[in-house]
């Protein structure tokens, strides 16, 4: 049988229920970043005076964190440990702690009030304090 | 009850409007040209400007820092008595009445029905000649007398007086019965003054408060006098139903049956008299009547009074004696609103009396410096014409010694609507609001209908001039200048520091202009304001823009008289009246007599009214700043009947009296005695033109009865009882 | 009026009475928004059982530390203590993390909740009004007060004229002038004739909780660079071990190959 070449294939987006799960939670989170921009992260958050990181920052930035340090010990396994038999998990653990870190940066991005000047923290550091 | 305002929830109960303050954000600055002449504005528009308060009767002096042409604070001026530099929270906001958004600009007149709010903006040319147009008409028609005249006192009343009785009108209202005429007819029958001087010295070693809230009622530099008192170690025993915060500084707080002040004050004069504790010598030589009392204050036992007061005879006994211990060094205060029961005159005499019986005259009382300096020059003016009319108000033909002066303006309103002995066809009111200031809103309204033509002179479109058919706006306090203020050994300066917001005009201006249309033109021989300020400090050889400067000029003291010895009092004897003849006279008692109070039935409650920290009467509660930082204006009950009731904090409750029913929130509180509410005054206003007060709180005049004592014709203000009930 | 070497308040809580009259003019003179306040009120509110009852009141803004927390903590170091007393705060620098607002044990930064991106969102604090004391005024809390619940001066005569407050009416107040000594001192001090609790103060030590952190801190980089080095060294030991291992099993394969 002779291979048709020149069957165009349709584009479908065959994505699972859960894919189409996240991609509306992306959505609303979208949407949220885009009411903190305009109206504050007080119109978002319950954040207040009594709680100025509460909930906020354990969630976006301790998950996060937390979720890369599987990507730490792997590497620090592989390459200084040298333990190589664990070589085939370093990829997805890796990117997962990378996904961790791309997580907590766009947290930061939304969460601080002047998000722009993130920079700030390289540039006019203040060595002793805790936040370092 | 614990309440902690935590930071948190501090501001919601205040906040109106988010955002920056909008002072003066929404008009062009323009500074005061007569400021800038002065050269107290520099040509950039910065500087500063002395001036003085208007946010209440005390009238701080204070400095106003202007900066490009706006101004941006308000400080206390040191060398003014009354502030001493310092001013209350109501005076550090002052700025925002002046650039309040709701600020009347131009003069209005009505299209629409009274109370539907709809005006249309006028000129100034037509606004005045079409009050004039309609006073004139009431006069030929009517008789001048059907036009009355209202004011709040202030430092123009001298030429408010001058339009009405040049007018020709006997008919006077001023607040003075809703508030001290006690206290006033009291001190004139005794010591033939209105309201002696309180010095608060080093020496003062115990104060007697029956009411008088000097530390929520502030005036500044008396509340200060008290605070270094109690400070210095100073006894302070204060009678009041409600643990105030000057309940909570002084050293005793007596929670006194409400109408029973007096009950207390003749047991402390039995005892005084009985246990001869007076200073005899001070009786003997300055007093008359001694006896009369004696005889009459032999009955009234502390045994008496406890039961009456709610207060232990003992403790009754205890403190005629620590006050007597503490002569010449203790003063009665006498109290300021004293407008409470029909029988507060008496317990007014009974105060007076008893400073006068432990001799602590020119100790810890004195002559007062009066508000008219006997020094200061006046523009010539004919003599006024002569009035024949009753007086609408009841003076003197029901109550015979109020003074003119003061009048009675409840019975004044009463009057409008009763139509005896005539009826009045038109309301001429500047920088007043009776229908929230006279108890027994309904009644002013339907006096108000009974009118042909209202005119208001205000700056925001307060409640009365909501109803009125012409609204005039005057210049707030920080835009105007004012008749010159006498006290002690100067005479303080009220000058601009901006100019006018829109078209607003002094009243000195306004009626000025009005009695020219009048064909009054002779009684206001000035041509403008300055014109007028020169011809006050003619006979003191300064020349006004020295004043300007300083803020004031000095000018020699109306003349005290003399030592304790050989004074004479003002008085028919000559002396301090502990019997009054002139009471006597009419019918009266000529000493203070037991006068049972009325009290309320099973399930009612005395309805009680005071003054707080962040608002003056009626007339502040559109103020932003104060407004974002006062509490929410609720009504007190006291905890334990509140759970009786099955009531509990932030529930609608519903308040009625005989003549009106308010609704309003409910607060359960320790600080109440357990048969009164409470109320603060000044909330539920009915302007919509009021943008930050309208919809906050209840009113309390809706629900207040009208009572008058007929000695001194006041207002018996926490005379009415009302249920509660949830809504 | 003496050189003041080192600004403070003094606040005594048997004289306030609870006006806020502060507050308003702190308002005015600083142009606070109107949904924010610098001054705020604290304490126990009435307290008791009629009639037994009893009340106290404080007021409060930026104690302006003498080893500020907010400072410590600011990883923009947008916080500065001058010299002479006042912590100034830099709204050019914050981006808006509120580390300050965790780390003040006061709860003094506040922040715009309500702001968005245009706007930028700021903390606010107390000032010192630096306009007013720096041209010879006091600050414009102290100079409205109407009963001189809060006085400004040099710290150490404020301290030393609170002492002698206490020993006059000793029956009258707690012995004890808070922010003497609390947290290494701070320049808004406080007298009180009830406990410091009672009226919202936290107790704290003497010592300020930010020396033993920055202590901490301080070792950050020397640690993180001393770790790395000690990783790296675990790294080459291992790797050179592994090679050990991978020639020695070459070896041996090669003898087995020529076998």
């Amino acid at each position: 049988m002779k291979l048709n070449l020149t069957i165009q294939p349709k584009l479908r987006l065959n994505f699972s229920p859960l894919v189409w799960v996240l991609l509306t939670l992306m959505g609303i989170a979208f949407i949220s970043a885009m009411a903190r921009y305009a109206f504050g992260i007080g119109a978002i958050s319950d954040l207040s005076y009594s709680y100025p990181w509460g909930f906020w920052i354990s969630f976006d930035l301790f998950t996060g964190v937390v979720i890369s340090s599987g990507g730490f010990l792997m590497a620090g396994s592989v390459y200084i440990l040298g333990i190589k038999e664990f070589q085939p998990l370093l990829r997805p653990s890796v990117l997962t702690a990378f996904l961790g870190y791309i997580m907590v940066a766009l947290a930061l991005l939304v969460g601080p009030g002047q998000p722009l000047r993130i920079w700030y923290m390289m540039v006019h550091s203040n060595l002793t304090a805790v936040s370092l | 009850m614990t309440k902690t305002i935590s930071r948190r929830d501090f501001l919601k109960l205040g906040a109106a409007s988010v955002g920056a303050l909008a002072m003066g954000q929404m008009l062009p600055p323009k500074v005061a040209q007569a400021a800038r002449a002065a050269g107290t504005i520099n040509a950039e528009g910065d500087g500063f400007v002395h001036s003085m308060c208007e946010m209440c009767v005390w009238r701080c002096g204070l400095i106003a820092k202007v900066v490009d042409g706006r101004v941006v604070k308000l400080d206390g001026n040191p060398e003014h008595p009354h502030s001493r530099g310092n001013l209350c929270p109501r005076g550090q906001s002052g700025l925002m009445n002046t650039y309040d958004p709701d600020r009347v600009r131009t003069p209005l007149i009505r299209v629409g029905k009274r109370g539907e709010g709809k005006f249309r903006q006028a000129s100034w040319d037509e606004a005045l000649d079409l009050v004039a147009s309609k006073m004139t008409a009431i006069k030929n028609k009517y008789g001048a007398e059907a036009m009355v005249f209202s004011s709040t006192h202030n430092l123009s009343q001298p030429l408010f007086e001058n339009l009405l009785y040049a007018f020709g009108s006997p008919n006077y209202g001023t607040q003075r019965s809703l508030c001290f005429n006690a206290m006033i007819v009291a001190n004139t029958m005794t010591y033939g003054m209105e309201e002696p001087a309180r010095i608060y010295d080093d020496k003062l070693k115990y104060i007697l408060l029956t009411g008088r809230n000097l530390l929520e009622a502030i005036s500044t530099s008396e509340t200060h006098d008290l605070i270094m008192a109690i400070d210095r170690g100073a006894k302070v025993v204060y009678l009041d139903p409600r643990y105030t915060k000057t309940a909570s500084k002084a050293t005793e707080w007596l929670p006194i049956k409400p109408g029973n002040d007096l009950a207390f004050h003749l047991a402390l004069l039995n005892v005084i008299i009985g246990e001869k504790l007076y200073n005899r010598s001070f009786v003997e030589k300055n007093t008359i009547g001694f006896d009369e009392l004696k005889k009459e204050v032999s009955r009234y036992t502390p045994e008496w009074a406890a039961p009456l007061t709610g207060i232990p005879a003992e403790t009754i006994a205890r403190i005629a004696h620590e006050f007597a211990d503490a002569a010449p060094h203790a003063l009665a205060h006498n109290g300021w609103r004293t407008s409470n029961f029909v029988n507060s005159f008496h317990t007014q005499r009974a105060i007076t009396i008893l400073n006068a019986l432990m001799g602590n005259w020119d100790v810890v009382l004195t002559e007062a410096g009066g508000e008219e300096s006997g020094t200061l020059g006046a523009p010539a003016q004919p003599a006024y014409p002569r009035i024949s009319a009753l007086r609408l108000d009841g003076v003197p033909w029901k109550y015979p010694v109020v003074p003119f002066k003061i009048g009675v303006f409840q019975e004044l309103r009463d009057n409008i609507v009763s139509g005896e002995p005539y009826q009045a066809h038109g309301w001429f009111i500047s920088r007043q609001n009776p229908i929230m200031s006279l108890p027994d809103r309904g009644k002013t309204l339907k006096a108000f209908g009974k009118l042909d033509f209202i005119v208001t002179v205000d700056i925001v479109l307060n409640d009365t001039a909501w109803f009125s058919d012409v609204v005039l706006p005057e210049a707030s306090y920080l835009e105007r200048y004012d008749p010159l203020m006498p006290m002690g050994d100067k005479v303080f300066l009220r000058q601009p520091v901006i100019e006018p917001q829109g078209e607003a005009k002094s009243a000195l201006w306004i009626y000025k202009q009005l009695g020219a249309r009048l064909g009054l033109g002779d009684y206001f021989q000035y041509t403008d304001e300055e014109d007028y300020l020169r011809q006050q400090l003619a006979p003191l050889g300064v020349s006004l823009e020295d004043v300007k400067a300083k803020g004031y000029a000095e000018a020699p003291e109306t003349a005290h008289s003399g030592e304790s010895s050989e004074k004479t009092w003002n008085t028919p004897s000559g002396k301090i009246e502990l019997f009054s003849d002139t009471l006597a006279k009419v019918g009266f008692s000529g000493v203070p007599t037991w006068d049972e109070p009325p009290q309320p039935d099973e399930g009612q409650f005395f309805l009680l009214t005071g003054k707080i920290a962040t608002s003056t009467q009626f007339g502040t509660q559109n103020n932003q700043l104060l407004h974002k930082y006062s509490e929410e204006p609720r009504l007190w009950m006291n905890a334990q009947t509140a759970a009786e009731l099955g009531l509990a904090t932030d529930d609608w409750v519903e308040v009625t009296s005989e003549v009106g029913q308010i609704h309003t929130q409910l607060l359960a509180t320790q600080a109440i005695r357990p048969d009164c509410v409470y109320m603060t005054p000044g909330y539920g206003h009915l302007s919509k033109g009021l943008k930050t007060a309208y919809g906050v709180g209840a009113n309390d005049s809706a629900v207040h009865v009208t009572y008058t004592d007929p000695i001194s014709g006041g207002q018996a203000l926490s005379q009415t009882f009302v249920t509660v009930k949830k809504a | 009026m003496t050189e003041i070497k080192h600004h403070a308040y003094l606040f005594d809580a048997t004289r306030c009475i609870d006006c806020r009259a502060c507050m308003v003019a702190c308002s005015v003179e600083n142009n606070v928004d109107m949904d924010k306040t610098r001054i705020w009120v604290a304490g126990v509110g009435i307290k008791g059982t009629y009639p037994d009852l009893q009340r106290g009141t404080m007021v409060y803004h930026c104690m302006h530390c003498n080893h500020p927390d907010c400072m410590s903590a600011c990883p923009v170091g947008a916080y500065t203590k001058v010299e002479d007393g006042p912590v100034t705060y830099n709204p050019d620098l914050c981006i808006g993390c509120r580390y300050c607002m965790n780390a003040c044990p006061f709860g003094v930064p506040h922040f715009d909740y309500d702001k968005g991106i245009i706007d930028g969102a700021f903390i606010d604090k107390c000032t010192f009004c630096p306009q007013r004391i720096y041209n010879g005024q006091e600050p414009a809390c102290v100079q409205t007060c109407p009963t001189d619940a809060l006085e400004y001066g040099d710290r150490d005569e404020l301290i030393k004229k609170a002492h002698e407050r206490i020993a006059a009416h000793p029956d009258r107040y707690i012995d004890h002038v808070y922010g003497e000594f609390e947290n290494g001192g701070t320049s808004y001090l406080i007298l009180s004739h009830i406990p410091f609790s009672a009226l919202g103060l936290p107790n704290l030590p003497e010592t300020p909780v930010n020396e033993v952190s920055e202590k901490v801190m301080e070792m950050t980089i020397p640690f993180a660079l001393g770790w790395g080095a000690v990783l790296t060294g675990v790294a080459a030991g291992v790797g050179l071990y592994n090679k050990k291992q991978e020639d020695k099993a070459a070896i041996a394969e090669k003898a087995e190959a020529v076998k």
